[in-house]
Formats: structure tokens, C-alpha cells, sequence
């Protein structure tokens, strides 16, 4: 098993490198931002107009922005399912004396990994921005960071179980993005119909608070989804019909 | 593990597709040998190899490997099993330095010190990703990754198909090598006869999801012969003496499965010894008995 987590951690390691430089960068950016706002150029101009409230708002685009880079990082290995299907790796893969369970057990143990990482980096950066806009850990930022952790259990179960489902990594995120939207349209209706067609007064507060009431639920709602997405994981790579499926258009003409 | 008679036993393998079935497949691989599996494309060699190392599940029928039922006992013989395909199955980013680490992980019995004498031999370099290597190159690597970790069993896949005559006998050789050890076997699909008739102890000839033949290598040959005959003469052939005819202008060649018989049966004719290659051709052509 040893050897499939040095491999996933290999293959996969430029996109987690480049999601971590983009996550510094961004972070760098916004914390020059807040400077300039402090004691820069930016400071008249804010002040001049909405100073608070355009403050309020760049302090949580601040922690939420780099925040969903790192979390997305973890779903970020559902590419190498399609590399392993073009190189028949996947194949290969049952040859090897490792279970399919194993295998399915290391693509969680990275996925969990990745999204810890992703969670301690978001604490340091809303730690870094509290700091620097001088305010007390916000419980509602906690909410959303912390949201974000099954959240993206689920996207990165789901986009590497598509994947193998439609061999294809495109057409798995595409069914992904299809899901999000289905979801999210009627929710963005709503809002829009509760705020009387009036798109400045939309208010999510109300809804980010709600969503802040369960945060010590949020981790134990993504161990439960990375224990379901092992059976998953495992159910989708023993679907050894994949190959028959393959053989079935291959056999009569190879 | 080491008390088995053969490496692999297969018996009434069926496997049904839509359009294409692997129809009661029956054959055995003598442990210490080298067996030649051969069929044209599409004959169901890849079929029965995946259904050897449980990549995918037969309809009815039974395989053992070194004596052990291939689905109830996989992890532990596949620990003892090497396969190896037509394509490299490893990333082009990968070298072979991270692959010694990946199967290094992988495989209880792997070895450091024999894939370095491998690649060394086979002049690989260890830092140069796969994508930059040859088919030559991919090939044996393959093959130095397969005989890394001890295994008892190789089984390849056109694993030579592709290959030019330096690469393959080169790698025929080290084939023969690994046979030196009296428990190691190995069953080699192909479609090249030339290279087993080579090496191969045994072969098995597989068509269109039927088994065709099977027997040793030597047995096969010496048996089979190939009668040349007048169109006239032709017509005084007992049909069911023979395989196939191939009738052109020159005459009749009739494939026949017990030369000596033959021979002192149809005394005034011509008995040719003949190849694996010609006897594949008669065989899938049996079924028609006639063909020009």
C-alpha cells in the first residue's frame, strides 16, 4: 500500500504544488490589499465611500478566496483515475497483490489528508486576516471553513467515482457541474423571489448563520461521507463490468 | 505453494460477450515450462489471461494457479504472479527509480538489487521518464519490474508483438534464463509463432473462443504434417484424415493431425513437416475444410 500512496502522492504532486503556490500568492496579494487600505494609497479612497462595509467585505473575500483554492486542491487527484485509465493502470492495478479496497482506501487517506491540510491552512489564514483587519475569529467564517470540509469530501469522492463510472474525467466533472448547478439555481431563485426581485437587498447572512449553528457537525459529517465514499471508491474500482463492457466492442475485432 | 503439478490449471472457461464467447476453454500450464498461447486477433487469448488473473469474472469454469483457486486465494497469488502487457502500464512522468519505489512498496518479495541489475542489463536509465523510452525500452522494462519480485508465474500479453528481432530474442533469452528455476513457468500469448516455436515447452491454440489444440510444442509439430497433393489425388483423401486443404492452382496442401498414420496410408504422396504457423492457419481454417 505503501507504494500506491508514493504514486498518487508522485503523480499528483504538481497540481497540489501549484494549488499551494497560487494559495501563497493569492494570500500575499490580499495581505497587500489590506496594507495598502491601512496605510497606502487605498486608505483615502476607502474611507471616502462605504469604508466599514467595503473593509468587511475584502476581510472575507480575504479568508474565503485562498481558502476554496486549498479545497479544492483536494479534489484535485480525479485527473489521475483518467491517466490511469489511458495508461491501463487500471488494469495493471488488478495484477498487483493490493485489495481493491486498499486501493480505494489510499485515494481517501489522500483525500482526507489534502483536505486537513486545507482546513489548518484556511484557520492560519483566517487567523492571518483577523489579525491584520484587527477583528476577533468570525463565527459565521468558521461556519463556511468548516462547511467546506464535507463539502469537498463529497465533490472529490464523487468527481473520482464519476470518472471511473464514465471513464472519463471531463464527463464526470461536466455531471458534477450539471449536479451543482440543479442545486443552486432554485436556491439563487429563492433569494431572489424572498428579496422582492430587489438584487441589493439579497442578504445571505441570514442563511450563513443557519449554516454557523451546525459547525461542530461539519467534521463529523466529512468522516461520514470519506467512510461512505470508501465503499463507494471500492464499489466503483471493482467494477470489473468496466473492462466487460470495454471487451465486449473490443473482443470480436482486436 | 511449491507442491503444484501445474502453475495453471483451467478447466470449462466460459466467458460470454455480446458477439464474442470464450466457449469451455480447458488447458493446463506444467509448472517449470514456457507456454505458447496462440490465436489470431480477437481469438480470446486477452479473455482467458484476464479471467487467469481474476481482472475479470468467467461465467462458469474453473482456474487454478500453483494449485490454489485464483479468486479465493488472488492476493496470495498474485504476490507469486507477474504480468506483463502489450502497453506499459506505468505514467510517462514516471522513471524507473519512482517505480522501484511504487513496486518496491507493493511487492513483499520485491527486490532493489535485481531491478538495478535488470535496468543495467538492459542498459534503462533510472532517471529518464518512461515517455522518453522506446516500445523496446517500455518493453523491458516491463519485463525487468516483472522478474523483480520473484515471481513464480509470468504471464504475458503480446508482450513481444511490436518488438524488433533483436529486442525479442534478447528478451526470449532472458525468458529462458528465468526457466532455469524449475518452479517458474510461464504462459506467453502471441500471435508470433516464430518466437515460440523457440522456446515454448507446450501450446495451446485458441480460436474464436474455442480451443483448438493443446499439447506439447514437440508433440504438436511431430504429429502434424502437411500432405501435397494433385486436385485428383485430393479427392481420394478421406475427409475426416485432415484438418484443413488449402487448394491453389499447384495443387492441394492438407494438414493432417497424425502424420505417421497418414503417411502409411497415403503412401504415394508427399508428407511435409510443417510450422506452429501453418498448423494455426489449418486449424482456423477447419471449419470449413476447404480454402484456397
Amino acid at each position: 500500500m505503501k507504494g500506491l500512496i508514493y504514486r498518487e502522492l508522485y503523480l499528483t504532486r504538481k497540481t497540489y504544488i501549484s494549488a499551494l503556490f497560487t494559495y501563497l500568492l493569492i494570500t500575499l496579494l490580499l495581505v497587500l490589499i489590506n496594507l495598502s487600505i491601512s496605510f497606502g494609497n487605498l486608505k483615502d479612497i476607502i474611507s471616502a465611500e462605504n469604508g466599514e462595509s467595503t473593509k468587511n467585505t475584502l476581510f472575507y473575500l480575504s479568508v474565503i478566496i485562498p481558502s476554496a483554492i486549498l479545497y479544492l486542491m483536494s479534489a484535485a487527484n480525479f485527473e489521475l483515475v483518467d491517466k490511469d485509465m489511458t495508461t491501463k493502470w487500471l488494469t495493471f492495478q488488478y495484477t498487483i497483490p493490493v485489495s481493491i479496497k486498499k486501493c480505494a482506501l489510499v485515494k481517501i487517506l489522500i483525500i482526507t489528508v489534502s483536505i486537513i491540510i486545507a482546513f489548518v491552512l484556511s484557520m492560519a489564514n483566517m487567523a492571518l486576516f483577523c489579525t491584520l483587519y484587527g477583528r476577533s475569529p468570525d463565527r459565521i467564517l468558521m461556519g463556511v471553513l468548516t462547511f467546506l470540509m464535507p463539502l469537498t469530501a463529497l465533490g472529490a469522492i464523487a468527481l473520482v467515482s464519476l470518472t471511473l463510472f464514465f471513464r472519463n474525467s471531463t464527463a464526470a466533472a461536466m455531471a458534477i457541474l450539471a449536479a451543482v448547478f440543479a442545486v443552486a439555481y432554485p436556491l439563487m431563485m429563492k433569494l431572489i423571489m424572498a428579496s422582492e426581485s430587489d438584487l441589493d437587498s439579497i442578504s445571505l447572512m441570514p442563511y450563513l448563520n443557519r449554516l454557523a449553528d451546525f459547525t461542530c457537525f461539519y467534521p463529523i459529517i466529512a468522516i461520514v461521507t470519506l467512510a461512505i465514499g470508501q465503499l463507494v471508491l471500492t464499489a466503483a474500482l471493482d467494477r470489473r463490468d468496466n473492462y466487460r463492457i470495454k471487451e465486449k466492442k473490443e473482443a470480436p475485432t482486436k | 505453494m511449491n507442491d503444484f503439478e501445474n502453475a495453471i490449471e483451467i478447466s470449462g472457461l466460459t466467458k460470454k460477450y455480446d458477439g464474442f464467447t470464450l466457449n469451455d476453454v480447458s488447458f493446463n500450464v506444467p509448472k517449470g515450462s514456457i507456454m505458447g498461447f496462440i490465436g489470431q486477433n480477437g481469438a480470446g487469448k486477452t479473455t482467458t489471461i484476464k479471467a487467469i488473473l481474476n481482472i475479470i469474472k468467467a461465467d462458469s469454469g474453473k482456474i487454478n494457479i500453483f494449485g490454489l483457486d485464483n479468486t479465493e486465494h488472488e492476493y496470495e497469488i498474485k504476490e507469486n504472479i507477474a504480468a506483463v502487457f502489450d502497453e506499459l502500464p506505468f505514467h510517462d512522468s514516471l522513471s524507473a527509480k519512482q517505480l522501484e519505489i511504487i513496486l518496491g512498496g507493493i511487492y513483499k518479495s520485491w527486490d532493489n538489487a535485481k531491478f538495478k541489475e535488470y535496468l543495467e542489463r538492459f542498459c534503462l536509465p533510472e532517471k529518464k521518464p518512461f515517455g522518453k523510452f522506446s516500445k523496446g525500452m517500455k518493453m523491458k522494462l516491463q519485463i525487468a519490474a516483472a522478474l523483480s519480485h520473484n515471481a513464480k508465474l509470468l504471464i504475458m500479453d503480446e508482450a513481444t508483438t511490436g518488438l524488433d528481432p533483436v529486442v525479442r530474442d534478447e528478451i526470449l533469452h532472458i525468458f529462458l534464463e528465468y526457466l532455469q528455476d524449475e518452479n517458474n513457468s510461464i504462459l506467453m500469448s502471441s500471435h508470433i509463432t516464430s518466437d515460440l516455436e523457440k522456446i515454448a515447452d507446450s501450446v495451446t491454440f485458441i480460436d474464436k473462443g474455442r480451443l483448438l489444440l493443446t499439447g506439447y510444442k514437440d508433440d504438436i509439430i511431430e504429429n502434424h504434417g502437411v500432405l501435397k497433393c494433385s486436385r485428383s489425388d485430393y479427392e481420394a483423401i478421406d475427409k475426416r484424415d485432415f484438418v484443413s486443404a488449402r487448394i491453389s492452382d499447384f495443387g492441394v496442401s492438407v494438414m493432417v493431425s497424425d502424420k505417421k498414420a497418414c503417411s502409411r496410408k497415403y503412401s504415394g504422396l508427399v508428407m511435409d513437416n510443417t510450422t506452429l504457423d501453418e498448423i494455426m492457419v489449418y486449424y482456423v481454417n477447419a471449419d470449413k475444410k476447404e480454402w484456397t
